[in-house]
Order: C-alpha cells, then structure tokens, then sequence
C-alpha cells in the first residue's frame, strides 16, 4: 500500500530545490509505503466450528491458569456487527492487588470472571483472540487498547496466538486497515505537502542554502526527507518507523547522475599565484585516482587519505610526491592552496591541521563554484570543458599585473653605449 | 670557478617570464631532434620531463603532447652527445616571491650549482620591457643568487657564455615589419645587457663577448603554412638549441645536424 505525496508547486519558485527534489524523488513525487501487514505464524483461521479456540483454551491457557502473568483477551463483533467488543480474562484478576489498577484501566465489563467463559464465543462474530503471557510488562507499559495502535501493542509482545475465522475476515480486515491507512495517508499527503514547505522554510539548513539560491545535494535532500518528513509522518499515522519507508519511482543510476552532471558546460581551474594570500602555502593538485575519486595531492612529507564528509566524491589524499610525478603533473581541471607544515609541527597536528584546511579550501572552492558559476566542486571538477579560473590569478594576467620598473641611471648610461655597439652587429638573419 | 676531479654534468638553464615561451623552445627543439634521430639514425634524446607527457624517452612525444603554458616548477630534456649528457631545464616564468614553489625553484636551480652550468634569458618580445626588468630584479636574479651564489653566476656569466633568446619575434615582423623588429630586439637586447652589467658589476667588453642573441619564433606547432622571414625565426631556434648543445655533440653530430635544419624547415 503506498500514497504519492507531490512535491507542493510553491516550491517551484525555489527552482533548484524543485528541480533536486524532482530528480531525487523520480518524476516529482515522493511514494510512501507503509508496510503491508503480513500473517503471522500465530494467526490462525477458524475452521466452521471455532473449535480452535476452545481447543487453544483449553490446551494452551488452562495450564497457565496459574501464571500470574497470564491474559487472554477476544476481540468480537456486537450483533449488530457494527462495534467491536474487547473481553479478557487475566489469571491474577482474582487479586485485589492488580484488580484495582487493572479495573481503573479498562472497563470492568471486559473482563470474564471465569476463562471458561471465554470458550463460549460468537465464533461468526469473531474478531480476534490473543493471549498474552508477559503480562507484567502490560502492566508496566500500561495498557492501551487503542485501535490504531492495537497490531504494534499485540507485535510487541510475542507469545500471542490470534485466531480470526476465516481468510476472507482476514482478507476484508485488511482491506479495510489498508483503505482506511491510505485515506489517511492522502489525507495526510495534502497536509504534507503544506508542511513540507513549511519545514523547508523553517529547516536551518535549507534556509541557509535557499538563501544563497544554491541547490541542495542529494544527500541533504535525503536528510531532510529522512529526518524531518519521515518524522512528520510517523508522528502522523502513530506507526513505527518501520512501517513507513521512502521509494522513487524512478530511482537514479549513478550514469543518470554522471550524466546530468556532464551536460554542464562548466569547469574549473584553480591557479596559484604570488598574492599575498596564498604565500607559505603548499601546492597540491587535484587530480582522479583508479577508483574515479577526486585525489587531492599535496606536496608535503605526509601520507594519509581522508574523506571530505560533505561530499563523498572527494578523497583527499596527501601525497609525498615528488615534483616529477607523473600524479602531481596530472593536473587536468585545477590546482589548491593548502597551508603548508611547519617546522617544529607534530605529524599528527600538521595532519589535522591540514586535513581541516583542505576541507575548508575546498568548501570555500565548493561555494564560489554555486555562487558564481551554477555548479559543483565536484561537477566542475568531472566535467572536461573550457577552463575558468575561480580563484587566483591566471598567469597570464598575472604577468601583466607585474609592475613596471625602469632602469637605474647608471644602467641607462650603459644601455646607451651598448646600443650603439649593437647597432653595428645587428643582424636578425 | 669551482672545480672538481670529476666531469661536470652540462646544464642549460633557461630563464624568463611566463609564457616567454621557454617550454616551446623545448618543444620545438625536440620535433626536431625527432626529425634528425630518424634520418641520422641515432638517439640523442635521453628522456623529457614536461606537463602533459609526464616521462618519456621520445621526443616526437614531448613534440606532440607536451601541454604549454602548464610549467609549474621547471620543465627538463636530457640529450647524450658523442662528449656527453646534456640537460636543457626551464623554471616557471613566474614564481611567487616567496612560498613552497618559490622554494621548489630555488632548490631545484640550487641542485644545478655543481654543474657546467650557463644561462639562456628568455624574452617576450610583445610583453613590456620594464615588467621584464622588473621579472629579472625581483624573480630570477634573486632566485639564481640565492641558489648559487651571486659571485658564481658572475663567473657563470663571464666565462660559460650565455645565450639570449628574443622570443616571439614573427609577431612583431608581420605587425610592424622587419624594421620595428629591428628596433626591438636592439632596445630589449641592450636593456637586459646593460641590467645584467649593472647587477652583477660586470665588464662592458666581456660581456659582449659572452653571450649570443637569437630571435626567434618557437611555435612549432603552428598549421599555416610559414613565410619565409618566420621560418627564417623558426630556424633561429634550432641553431640556438644546437648551440646550447655544442659541448656535448662532435663537430660531425653538430655540422650533421645543422645540416638537417633546412630539411625539417622545408616541411613547415
């Protein structure tokens, strides 16, 4: 059983969201699927007579009669087979010390005074029977004979048998929990759809990336899905959160994504420069290694590989490399600055310092790319077109930015002797 | 002059501003020495270190793949001549003042200091002259002085000779002709002589003794069809890398190869 929830048209203002929320969710809706209930291996259908529960009764619940945490509980239809009717026979009733705290619980006329009254059942107006023997932790946990919550209280406590009279109640039960829990799911579905977008908007983080008018990552996306719909929902339908589980109609392959990303015309290059930013620092290169990871190469006495949490496509790796290596001059799509180690600096600390640097770098990296070109880190980094520099100083015009100096005096004097020497040993040809 | 019992290895270190074209020199030096291995059917080139063929130990390879404008610390080629290995190295034309690659550099010329070392200046003939002077005063003299030694790259200077390379020289011919080229090259050349005699108080009359000019055009990878006065530039080029090679080639390697100019040239 599932419901489709679609993403509210409101957030089509905020296209990048609309546009990742559609591509994540496959076609532009969000299913829901709650779990469908399956028999039990203690459920029971009755054959024409009900001489199962007598039989179970006596069998199964009369030896027990002396356990104290023994409960025997049917559920059956009225004769008017429209209300449902609770009775149960617990084995310490007799007790003045539970009967008390159980009778302020629930309705004396539930309870039978005599488990053989149990046996005598509307077997066609059966609904369920279910036997608990860990009453005790009933007790604890009080008992809530809610009807929604009713499966999961019966789940939770597992030596229960339930009888129901034939496949076909099963069947109609079903049936009617399904259309009554999918009702309510499209109920809930229209509702979401404004909650949603309230949630967006009150979500810190989406906030902070609408803000920047950025898109959101997949993995945000499924966060927030995960954490703040899921949530709503389970909240909604009082389920567990087993029960309630996210699917795409259309769940993107990694070459959907590879080639999504390959339509952008947009790539990156990151160039050093002699600014004053970006003195003392090391150099490192960006470039792919065998598993088709981002590999941060820095040219530092250090070898450790870490991962950036913010995007998993990128690994750093930190590289004693040589000035030669083949890796250092693989640089296809960009350069980085890093802070270099020092001297007097523990193995361990330039580590973490230079791990939180490239980190840094790299985010710094990752928002200029959204804020000034429309893609990703990792987008630009993957795609091979034309080169634009996001930071730095291209060499080229680094060079016309050097300043002019004109010779000293002294040496003008003897560039003017000089000249005339040249003059007569000039020749191009 | 250090000296030392045992056989300096040859090094030619080129120096200049960035996109100078120090790494088209290489280059182009190296589709010929692909040219002439196969007519003289023999390997001269050792092996290549430059961005985009990584190592290789084909100079067709450095020919065609090297990637330009990609130097980060310093681009190599080593050759073997009938006297010896050759190194032909070039540092990035533009180091920071200070900082790791500014670091690199200068442990990489100062690995050079031992050797039989000369200079070959790089000049772009379409950049600024004083934002050259200012490239020689604040990067590579300073660069080389701390590497080597001011004193020694004096004596470097004065007694190994030295080359200068006018680069770049077809832009200026075909916009303002073979005489605003003339005036040119004059003004670049006596300006970058007369910087050199004042940094490194050297003698007016050594110095012209110790250096040779070239202009040149180093872009060999150039479709059209060349005019005459470029290819004329292109083969200046060669004659200046086949002069940077003299003391490791014979006299027969050297007139064989020069006899191979016009050849490889008549293909462009």
């Amino acid at each position: 059983m599932s419901v489709r929830m679609h993403i509210p048209r409101s957030l089509k203002r905020f296209k990048y969201l609309y546009d990742m929320l559609s591509a994540f969710l496959g076609g532009g809706s969000l299913k829901i699927g709650i779990r469908k209930l399956r028999i039990p291996e203690s459920m029971h259908f009755l054959k024409e007579s009900g001489d199962e529960i007598n039989e179970f009764i006596r069998e199964r619940i009369y030896p027990l009669y002396e356990s104290e945490s023994l409960l025997v509980g049917v559920v059956q239809y009225t004769y008017d087979g429209e209300n449902a009717e609770m009775r149960m026979w617990y084995s310490s009733l007799a007790s003045n010390e539970h009967k008390s705290s159980l009778a302020s619980k629930i309705s004396p006329e539930v309870f039978v005074q005599d488990p053989g009254d149990l046996s005598v059942l509307d077997v066609e107006g059966l609904h369920v029977c279910y036997v608990f023997s860990e009453m005790k932790r009933i007790l604890e946990g009080g008992l809530r004979p809610r009807f929604k919550s009713f499966r999961d209280f019966v789940i939770e406590h597992l030596d229960y048998r339930i009888f129901l009279r034939d496949r076909d109640l099963y069947d109609r039960l079903l049936k009617g929990l399904s259309s009554s829990i999918t009702d309510l799911a499209e109920k809930l579905g229209a509702r979401f759809s404004s909650e949603i977008l309230k949630a967006v908007y009150g979500n810190k983080i989406v906030r902070e990336v609408l803000r920047s008018a950025v898109t959101l990552r997949d993995d945000e996306i499924r966060k927030f899905l995960e954490d703040v719909v899921h949530e709503m929902l389970v909240r909604a339908l009082s389920g567990r959160k087993d029960d309630i589980i996210f699917t795409c109609d259309v769940p993107l392959s990694g070459d959907d994504r590879k080639s999504r990303r390959e339509v952008r015309p947009v790539a990156a290059r990151y160039e050093f420069f002699s600014c004053k930013e970006t003195e003392h620092w090391v150099v490192g290169t960006l470039c792919r290694d065998p598993r088709n990871k981002l590999k941060v190469c820095l040219r530092i006495p250090l070898v450790t590989d870490v991962s950036i949490p913010s995007d998993p496509l990128i690994v750093l790796s930190v590289y004693p490399l040589d000035v030669r290596s083949s890796m250092f001059r693989n640089y296809e799509h960009m350069l980085i600055v890093i802070r270099p180690i020092f001297s007097g600096e523990s193995i361990e600390h330039a580590r973490s310092r230079c791990e939180h640097v490239v980190g840094s770098e790299i985010n710094r990296i990752n928002d200029t790319l959204r804020r000034r070109y429309d893609t990703t880190f990792a987008e630009a980094v993957l795609t091979h077109y034309e080169v634009i520099t996001i930071s730095g100083v291209p060499r080229r015009r680094a060079r016309e930015k050097v300043y002019k100096t004109p010779l000293s005096l002294e040496a003008m004097n003897i560039k003017q002797r000089l000249k005339e020497r040249l003059r007569a040993r000039r020749s191009i040809f | 002059m250090r000296t030392s019992l045992f056989r300096k290895e040859n090094v030619v270190l080129l120096l200049g501003p960035t996109y100078a074209g120090k790494t088209s020199f290489i280059v182009t030096s190296c589709c010929f020495l692909s040219y002439a291995e196969k007519k003289l059917n023999r390997k001269i080139f050792v092996e290549g270190h430059l961005p985009g063929v990584y190592s290789t130990t084909d100079p067709q390879e450095v020919c065609t793949k090297t990637i330009l404008r990609a130097t980060i610390i310093s681009d190599e080629v080593k050759l073997r001549g009938g006297r010896g290995l050759l190194r032909i190295v070039s540092v990035s034309g533009h180091p920071p003042e200070s900082g790791v690659i500014r670091d690199d550099i200068e442990h990489f010329v100062a690995g050079l200091a031992d050797s039989n070392l000369r200079f070959t200046f790089f000049f772009d003939l379409e950049y600024d002259l004083e934002r050259h002077i200012t490239m020689f005063n604040d990067f590579f003299f300073p660069i080389i002085n701390k590497a080597i030694g001011r004193d020694h790259v004096r004596d470097i200077l004065l007694y190994n000779k030295f080359f200068v390379v006018l680069n770049k020289g077809d832009r200026i011919l075909l916009e303002g002709g073979i005489r605003e080229l003339e005036d040119r090259v004059e003004e670049y050349e006596s300006t970058f002589l007369a910087l050199l005699i004042k940094s490194y108080d050297l003698p007016e009359e050594e110095v012209l003794k110790s250096y040779r000019s070239y202009v040149t055009f180093c872009n060999v990878r150039e479709h059209a069809k060349l005019r005459d006065e470029v290819r004329e530039l292109l083969k200046n080029a060669i004659r200046a890398f086949l002069d940077m090679c003299k003391p490791v080639l014979g006299p027969d390697e050297h007139r064989s190869l020069d006899g191979l100019v016009g050849e490889w040239l008549r293909q462009k």
